[in-house]
């Protein structure tokens, strides 16, 4: 680590009156800024309440165990379970593809890939990022979804007997708008967030930790899971959060993919699906008063799901008693 | 000492907020128009393609006015029109009495609603190796929609076509998914011609469709057909042309199987729609079950105020819908929308003549 | 450290049997063969399932040998390189395709005067060109970042220099949750407080906003990770030669942890830059140059290309992805050109 040798001019940083005072004033602008967070973020949760207030007033059917979708001013009878239910289902098929490919690929960016180029393939990866989502969502629906016809089939022939991936019907998959599509184009986007966020987090783990495992005898893979994974563990998590938030929060790439069909159906590669990001960015054009205020609703929820998601990986990151981190 | 500390931030945090709203009603306030040239009209996405080209057309002769229109979604034209936000809106739909009103007290003086462009929805599919075009009557085109029909070999589909071989390919129905004047039309048309069969009534958007698979835009769901082959959906004429897709002519309650054409659409415009606004305002309702052309046909609207409070920005308006009521009607043909019938155009002219 | 690695192959070596590199060989080519056999016999097909099947059947008979030669530990050790290697080609592989689609569809219509001129062709005709786009990006994500970036910097400062206290968990955790705030929800939100209840125009301004929202997190979130992860030793070390906590992250935690911040900040931008629907529903869409931040709307690259992409013209279609690879190409530009500068910064540290 060369940073560890920065020279520093010390006598031009040495604490005088006026360091105490930058001190002061430096801790209070960042409090400030802790404070304009809070402030920002309680002013959002109280709009979204209020703006949600008249939908689910006006509400006819029950707002969490409707699947249908029917909101304005006319005709209010809208529930959450089917957008929910699409929502976590997606972003957790897209962790599950995305996470150990993102992980993986950090891995062998730091640990496995010649020095010469890891750099380069770490600037690569970083590059899918670049992609932006009204890309990737026509990226899809005019390539994706063609190319994935081989797979759905594939799944159903030899992995039907799972419900998930059944064709009960025997539906032609040539061109299927499915949970399963809007997965994949999810972990296609979360990707670079995880591998890019776990590669800078894999890179600061110590080296002498890594040398002491080898020089112990350590295959490379038993260095990495005794001396790289432990340490990296609270940070590789924030990565997947915030992968997870990507997911949980896309909007256009998704409504172009996915079926939009409230409705809860466990055949993933069937079409059909809607998240709730998507179900807002289909609507919110022809929406009238209560209409948006549903929708509004619904992105309440998903903020409310955001918020149960990260107190369950606290959750973990304090279980696994790496807490020690936040000491510093 | 913590305490003063929150105090003192908070305090320059808000000053600085302060200052930044300051600022930014200093030089707003001009009613979505950085200057009296520049118009941003929004709205309908039925009529995008349209109002492009005229704003086109008018910057070749107007080189100082500067129009943007963009496709948000009819309701979001409305809204944005009845808070006083945009001087102009595009609607496929006619405001409500509540909208009319807020309109009317944004604009300081009665809000017009002006017909300016007709067309038709095509309903378009993807079926290899057919002898003819298809016929679809309007009770079939319900069925199929409705997902009453689900083969293309139906006994329905058979007697609309007689002497036609028809697959057994499932049909594959594509929605927009997205709130769409497409939509609005087709469910209005179904309900109008054939209750019993489509019963979900007449809206903008459908989340829970009968059958089939939803996509975004009138190119997703052409995309989708394109795709799939037995696929079937509704959407503008013009997107059947760039995704090279056959049109299915279409039997009302007035007329016989009608094909989509410019011609057609205006005969049913001119025997299915008839103004209900008072005076210079054309709002206007359809009757699907007495259009003798082709029977899906609609007309679109714009909003506008009949006296602006910024004189500039009336002229503009006046102007720029001079021209789109007037030379602009030609070039509808050739993005697929159909010239407004003579008889409605006059009356059009009349009450864009009356903005001020 | 490859020296390191070397020694340590070597003595391995001399203690045990390894697989030399023929019987890799041999082993690779005697999947490829039972790939071969598995899709002429099974209900196999298709040239992409079988680079597939062929890739995994590869990794388990190496792996195998492996453990008969070389035992398990050797075994587990090359089944995990090669998974790692896996990894990065699912992930270089889809980046190939979306950028070889977009540069192929993008291509026809896209040229220097595509770059500079004003949209004025309409959808009749070719021509026309993003420049009003371009600029209006810049500016509200410049406008954004001016305004998220640092204060997601002080704030992830507060949270891991300052932090400890009842407020900044709470604090760390409102940030947590606003990851998942969907763009159109920010979008939403500057609608109702700014447009509506504050009675603006669109703007750009409105638009940078809704980016500055949706950058905030991300750039907390990571940076937070990145100045955890600075060697307290390195603080301990700047606070016994007397320099004040503030110079202390100012001028060792912050150029320690640069690199990392500028991933961070660099995920936010390209995040922003990409947006739709917040853009358009704040700034509207303007075909003309518009340089006013506070002055109506504005162009920008993700509205045109969602309004243009979904036009039924074929000339705004290519236009659309023509926009989408200008769109790409300028955030690799601003990539490549934050990492250099990071890069020098560091070397100036030294």
């Amino acid at each position: 680590m060369s940073t560890v040798e920065t020279t520093l001019d010390t006598t031009s940083l040495r604490a005088g009156r006026s360091g105490r005072r930058g001190d002061v004033v430096f801790r209070g602008l960042s409090l400030g800024a802790g404070v304009f967070v809070f402030v920002l973020l309680g002013a959002i949760a109280v709009f979204l309440v209020i703006k949600a207030i008249p939908a689910l007033n006006a509400d006819k059917s029950s707002f969490w165990t409707t699947q249908n979708w029917t909101a304005s001013s006319g005709d209010a009878m809208f529930g959450i379970a089917a957008i929910l239910f699409g929502t976590v289902l997606t972003s957790l098929l897209a962790l599950v593809m995305a996470v150990p490919v993102g992980l993986g690929v950090s891995l062998y960016i730091t640990e496995y890939a010649p020095q010469r180029i890891s750099r380069l393939l770490g600037y690569l990866t970083d590059m899918l990022a670049a992609v932006p989502s009204v890309v990737y969502g026509l990226w899809a629906l005019l390539f994706l979804l063609h190319h994935m016809a081989g797979i759905s089939e594939f799944l159903v022939r030899y992995f039907g007997w799972i419900p998930l991936f059944s064709n009960p019907d025997g539906f032609p998959l040539v061109y299927s708008k499915s949970i399963f599509a809007a997965s994949v184009i999810l972990a296609v986007m979360t990707l670079p967030i995880i591998a890019a966020i776990s590669r800078e987090v894999l890179r600061q783990v110590d080296p002498a930790q890594k040398e002491a495992a080898l020089a112990l005898g350590a295959t490379r893979w038993e260095m990495v899971r005794t001396a790289v994974l432990p340490p990296s563990r609270p940070g590789i998590i924030s990565a997947v959060m915030l992968g997870l938030g990507r997911a949980l929060g896309e909007t256009i790439a998704v409504a172009f993919v996915i079926g939009n069909r409230t409705l809860i159906s466990s055949h993933i590669l069937l079409p059909g699906g809607a998240t709730i990001a998507s179900n807002i960015a289909n609507l919110f054009g022809e929406a009238d008063e209560i209409g948006r205020s549903a929708l509004i609703a619904s992105g309440l929820v998903l903020f409310l799901l955001t918020l149960a998601v990260n107190l369950i990986a606290r959750y973990i990151i304090l279980r696994s008693g790496t807490e020690e981190r936040s000491a510093v | 000492m913590k305490v003063s500390l929150v105090m003192r931030t908070a305090g320059i945090a808000t000053i600085a907020a302060l200052g930044l709203a300051a600022c930014g009603s200093s030089s707003g306030g001009s009613g979505g128009g950085g200057s009296s040239n520049s118009l941003s009209p929004q709205g309908s996405t039925f009529q995008q393609t349209l109002e492009q080209q005229w704003a086109t057309n008018y910057h070749k002769t107007n080189s100082s006015a500067q129009i943007t229109y963009t496709g948000t979604g009819s309701s979001t034209g409305i809204q944005q029109f009845t808070a006083g936000k945009i001087p102009l809106a595009g609607s496929d739909v006619t405001m409500t009495s509540k909208e009319q009103s807020a309109a009317t007290k944004a604009c300081g003086s009665t809000a017009l609603t002006i017909p300016i462009t007709s067309g038709g929805v095509a309903i378009m599919y993807n079926l290899a190796s057919l002898s003819r075009p298809l016929n679809l009557s309007a009770a079939t085109v319900a069925g199929i929609f409705a997902g009453k029909i689900t083969k293309w070999n139906d006994s329905a589909i058979a007697a609309d076509n007689p002497g036609v071989t028809l697959p057994s390919t499932p049909i594959s129905v594509f929605y927009r998914s997205d709130g769409s004047g497409t939509t609005d039309v087709l469910s209005g048309f179904m309900t109008a011609t054939a209750p019993s069969v489509w019963t979900l009534g007449v809206n903008k958007q459908f989340t829970s469709w009968p059958t089939g698979q939803g996509a975004t835009g009138s190119s997703g769901v052409a995309q989708g057909v394109q795709s799939t082959p037995g696929g079937i959906t509704y959407a503008e004429i013009t997107y059947a042309q760039q995704d090279k897709l056959a049109t299915a002519a279409i039997k009302g309650t007035a007329g016989g199987f009608v094909n989509i054409s410019a011609a057609t659409v205006a005969r049913s415009i001119n025997s299915g729609f008839a103004i209900s606004g008072t005076g210079n305002d054309l709002a206007g309702s359809l009757s699907f079950t007495k259009m003798t052309g082709y029977p899906i046909s609609t007309v679109s609207y714009v909003l506008v105020c009949s006296k602006y409070k910024n004189s500039g920005e009336g002229t503009l308006v006046k102007n720029y819908l001079t021209y789109a009521a007037g030379s602009g009607q030609s070039i509808a043909n050739s993005l697929g929308f159909a010239p407004l019938p003579t008889a409605l155009d006059a009356k059009v002219k009349a009450s864009v003549a009356s903005i001020s | 450290m490859s020296s390191l690695q070397a020694t340590d192959l070597r003595q391995r070596g001399i203690r045990q049997a390894s697989l030399p590199p023929w019987a890799i060989a041999a082993t690779t080519v005697g999947a490829i063969f039972l790939t071969l056999l598995l899709f002429a016999v099974t209900g196999f097909a298709g040239q992409a399932d079988f680079v597939v099947v062929a890739a995994v059947l590869i990794v388990v008979a190496i792996g195998a040998a492996s453990w008969v030669v070389e035992g398990r530990r050797r075994a587990i050790d090359r089944i995990a390189t090669n998974a790692a290697l896996g990894a990065l080609v699912l992930t270089l592989l889809p980046l190939g395709f979306v950028i070889t689609y977009v540069v192929k569809k993008g291509a026809p219509a896209f040229s220097l005067g595509f770059l500079t001129h004003e949209a004025t062709a309409g959808p009749l005709a070719a021509g026309g060109g993003i420049a009003p786009a371009i600029l209006g990006t810049l500016e509200q994500v410049a406008i954004a970042s001016a305004f998220a970036v640092p204060l997601a910097l002080l704030v992830a400062i507060y949270i891991t220099e300052y932090g400890g206290n009842k407020f900044a968990t709470s604090v760390r955790f409102l940030i947590d949750v606003m990851t998942g705030i969907p763009s159109i929800v920010a979008g939403l939100f500057v609608l109702a407080f700014w447009i509506t209840a504050l009675r603006q125009p669109l703007s750009g301004f409105a638009g940078a906003m809704a980016l500055a929202i949706i950058e905030l997190p991300i750039v907390v979130r990571t940076s937070e990770e990145m100045i955890r992860l600075v060697p307290n030793e390195l603080r301990e070390a700047s606070y016994a030669l007397g320099i004040p906590k503030w110079k202390t992250v100012v001028r060792v935690v912050l150029p320690v942890a640069s690199t990392g911040l500028t991933t961070g900040v660099m995920l936010a931008v390209a995040r922003a830059i990409g947006e739709t629907a917040p853009v358009l529903l704040v700034v509207g869409f303007n075909n003309y140059t518009n340089l006013n931040p506070f002055g109506g709307n504005q162009a920008s690259l993700p509205g045109y290309i969602f309004q243009f992409a979904r036009s039924s013209s074929n000339f705004d279609v290519q236009r659309a992805w023509a926009a989408a690879l200008a769109l790409i190409l300028l955030v690799v530009v601003l990539y490549v050109a934050a990492r250099l500068l990071t890069r020098r910064n560091q070397l100036a540290g030294r």
